[in-house]
């Protein structure tokens, strides 16, 4: 069986039903052999594997594959395949830092993600296809060489779609909600179970503060949203303040608005809120919760740095991507929603070092009053 | 001892408290507080004080030699002044007290707040302190000494007695204001958000500000100094103990190390940097580490071992790192938490040197055998804003002058009598 095969295999077979030792055995195994590609493809990967102590496997345990930090997909062009074998180049939001990553997709990896991401989700949403309406406009999925995190996304959801609907219009940079288009929508697909998509800050902001709604009923409806947590926060808006929200605008059941922890980095990998509120990652793909102190991995109920692994991409090395997240390790395995292996929270960004000092200047010059 | 909650009724008794003790503060023979100070330093330098860090430097500064030796200097050999009108010429000067001084102190270092009380109790001055939280434990445990401290004719409670010591939120503009009303003069420690919220509080005009404002340091290292340290010299050691010193948050505490030569030499001396940091460190591992720092710190390893003409040196977790480049003469922000960049700087430390030194930096360690280029050096610093030069191993010894002045001198009045 080929790697490729192989991975395959993990994306199709029914998710989350995998004991957690075979899972790690089987990842490091595969990641193990993806490194060591990147190793003889990508001379930064190389110095990176070499300088930081990894070595080039095989690993026995997922902590020791080595991990790329996300945001050195903003500063290096990380790409383990010829420019023409490109495919599409992912984009993030750059809503932290004003610079995007910009990360290298070819067939192979591209054809994984859309497998992954649909084999995930089929675990939630099950295989019917459903009327599906996009909290966003049309040109965030615009067939570019170049897509966003939010049109990849966007995509990654139309093989659940039986007929799909844009809700908001885009003039200029301006998102606005189109009532009649959206009222239309629920008047014909209420009963149908309809699925809702949109990232996190503009369902908020562009959809839910301005609809009064209510819409619907869409008593079935199901609203998945991902990104731009960090912005709510900000803003004091809970994760239950949302599904409230969202229940009463579109006339759906705040159960049935989902969260979902993912990347642009990563696109594929995506980690949806079970029952139990808990997030799992699929089969061919892991999460570590790193200790800040002992980068080890923590113990439940504590908290760590996100690193999130995947059996995804070939066009680049994102098999290991440590983050600026924390998440809250909830167990190893057990979960009451019955599905197998690690679980965990979403908590926050990194929480920034308090300044309390005379030590805490920039160097640059910085002017007082 | 501490308030750990102050209210504005209870800073309000206590700086009553405090002011009606001003006038016997004032008369305190400067040999008694010398004598008190001295026994303190005894008291501290014992095995019950050995987890809190600087404490043995602490006690060193605190002996009667080194405070007259600090007076003599800092009050241009008149410390004699301090206990009454001394012949200047035809003139005679008295460095008077300021009175009642309020004092912020920084969170940084858990014993600043001792140095900073002590240097303006021996100008006779009383003295409101605000406390960091995260000093309180250690402070609590000096001061239950220092109270329970006694020489001829002085107890540390009656010093005690011209003080208090306590916290309030930062956030509460309304008791940092009744604090500065009370004062004198003015002490602040700290960053950015601590200097602005106390400048810009109401005062009265005689007033003194002595402000300990946010600085940067670094090093400076010439071809010679790097191979030297390169080939095993110990002032590696030295080097890497200001680097672990209060894991990097004070103003002293060196962030970039400039090396002259290329990314190579910059690699070699990183090299040895490493071997001594792996080796102290294994000896005082990191106790803890805020998450945003370990998160920068892992960005840049991610960044400098992906990068072709960058190193890094770390350890498995992140108690030290490192970062080796030859980015020339450019700063970068200061990390802390046992990082440290080495930088080549190219052929000429001193024209290097030109560029990155501004009055933002505080302290520069020199390691430069060429006495003439380090002169050179020196006196571009010191022309360019620095406060201090250092050979590596003394960047984080407070002394006088600190930050560009005297704190005694500041501390008093002085009055002329012609």
């Amino acid at each position: 069986m080929t790697l490729h095969e192989e991975i395959l295999g993990l994306i199709d077979q029914k998710q989350f039903r995998l004991a957690p030792e075979e899972k790690e055995a089987r990842l490091c195994k595969i990641l193990g052999e993806q490194v060591r590609g990147h190793v003889a493809a990508l001379p930064a990967y190389a110095r990176l594997v070499d300088r930081l102590g990894h070595g080039p496997g095989p690993y026995g345990r997922l902590e020791d594959v080595p991990w790329v930090h996300v945001s050195a997909f903003k500063s290096h062009e990380l790409r383990s395949v010829p420019v023409d074998k490109i495919v599409r180049v992912v984009t993030s939001s750059a809503t932290t830092s004003g610079t995007p990553s910009r990360i290298h997709v070819d067939k192979p990896t591209s054809f994984r993600q859309g497998k992954a991401l649909a084999s995930t989700l089929q675990d939630v949403l099950g295989t019917s296809r459903r009327p599906y309406l996009v909290l966003d406009a049309a040109e965030s999925n615009a067939a570019t060489a170049s897509l966003s995190a939010r049109g990849a996304a966007i995509r990654g959801l139309l093989p659940f779609a039986s007929e799909v609907t844009y809700a908001l219009d885009v003039d200029g940079s301006t998102l606005t909600p189109n009532e009649d288009r959206i009222a239309a929508f629920f008047a014909k697909n209420g009963a149908r179970a309809p699925l809702l998509f949109g990232f996190t800050y503009i369902v908020w902001s562009v959809v839910l503060a301005k609809l009064a709604g209510p819409y619907g009923p869409a008593p079935d409806a199901m609203l998945l949203h991902s990104g731009g947590w960090k912005k709510l926060t900000e803003i004091a808006v809970s994760k239950d303040t949302f599904a409230e929200k969202a229940g009463r605008v579109f006339g759906m059941q705040p159960s049935h608005v989902l969260d979902f922890y993912g990347m642009a980095e990563q696109v594929g990998v995506v980690f949806v809120d079970c029952v139990a509120g808990n997030k799992h990652p699929p089969d061919f793909a892991d999460v570590l919760l790193r200790d800040p102190l002992t980068l080890e991995r923590v113990k439940p109920g504590q908290a760590g740095l996100i690193e999130v692994l995947s059996a995804l991409p070939e066009s680049y090395p994102g098999q290991a991507l440590l983050t600026d997240d924390v998440g809250i390790l909830v167990g190893e395995d057990g979960c009451s929603c019955g599905r197998r292996g690690r679980h965990f929270r979403i908590r926050s960004r990194v929480e920034k070092a308090e300044v309390r000092g005379c030590g805490d200047t920039f160097a640059q010059k910085r002017v007082v009053g | 001892m501490i308030h750990s909650r102050v209210d504005a009724t209870t800073l309000a008794t206590e700086a009553d408290r405090v002011a009606s003790n001003a006038a016997l503060a004032a008369g305190r023979p400067t040999a008694q507080l010398l004598d008190l100070f001295d026994a303190f330093a005894q008291r501290l330098a014992t095995p019950a004080f050995a987890d809190v860090e600087g404490i043995a430097f602490l006690a060193t500064w605190l002996r009667k030699k080194s405070l007259s030796a600090m007076l003599d200097a800092s009050l241009g050999g008149r410390a004699g002044a301090l206990d009454g009108f001394v012949a200047d010429g035809a003139r005679k000067l008295r460095a008077a007290p300021r009175g009642i001084v309020a004092q912020w102190i920084a969170g940084n270092i858990p014993t600043l707040a001792i140095f900073s009380f002590v240097l303006s109790a021996l100008a006779k001055n009383v003295n409101l302190v605000r406390v960091p939280k995260e000093s309180h434990a250690v402070v609590e445990r000096m001061l239950a000494v220092l109270a329970e401290t006694k020489v001829d004719g002085l107890t540390g409670a009656e010093l005690l007695a011209g003080a208090a010591f306590f916290y309030f939120p930062g956030d509460d503009r309304a008791l940092h204001a009744a604090l500065s009303l009370r004062a004198d003069a003015r002490v602040v420690w700290g960053g950015q958000a601590t200097l602005a919220t106390v400048l810009a509080l109401p005062r009265h005009e005689h007033v003194e500000d002595i402000v300990f404002g946010p600085k940067f340091s670094l090093g400076f290292v010439d071809a010679a100094a790097r191979e030297r340290v390169a080939g095993g010299d110990e002032v590696a050691r030295s080097i890497v103990r200001d680097i672990l010193f209060v894991e990097q948050s004070a103003c002293s505490s060196p962030h970039i190390l400039y090396v002259e030569g290329d990314l190579d030499d910059a690699r070699r001396f990183g090299g040895a940097i490493a071997k001594e940091l792996a080796k102290q460190t294994a000896r005082a591992p990191k106790r803890g580490i805020a998450e945003g720092t370990a998160a920068a710190i892992l960005r840049l390893r991610s960044d400098y071992a992906l990068s072709e003409n960058k190193d890094v040196l770390a350890s498995r977790n992140v108690d030290w790192t490192v970062l080796v480049d030859a980015d020339g003469a450019v700063l970068s922000e200061g990390v802390q938490s046992r990082t440290i960049f080495v930088r080549a700087l190219g052929r000429d430390v001193v024209a290097g040197a030109s560029a990155v030194v501004n009055p933002q930096v505080q302290t520069v360690g020199l390691l430069v055998d060429d006495a003439a280029r380090a002169a050179a050096l020196a006196d571009l610093c010191a022309t360019r804003g620095v406060s201090r030069l250092v050979r590596f191993g003394l960047m984080n010894v407070y002394d006088q002058p600190w930050d560009g002045l005297f704190a005694c001198d500041r501390f008093v009045r002085w009055v002329s009598w012609t």
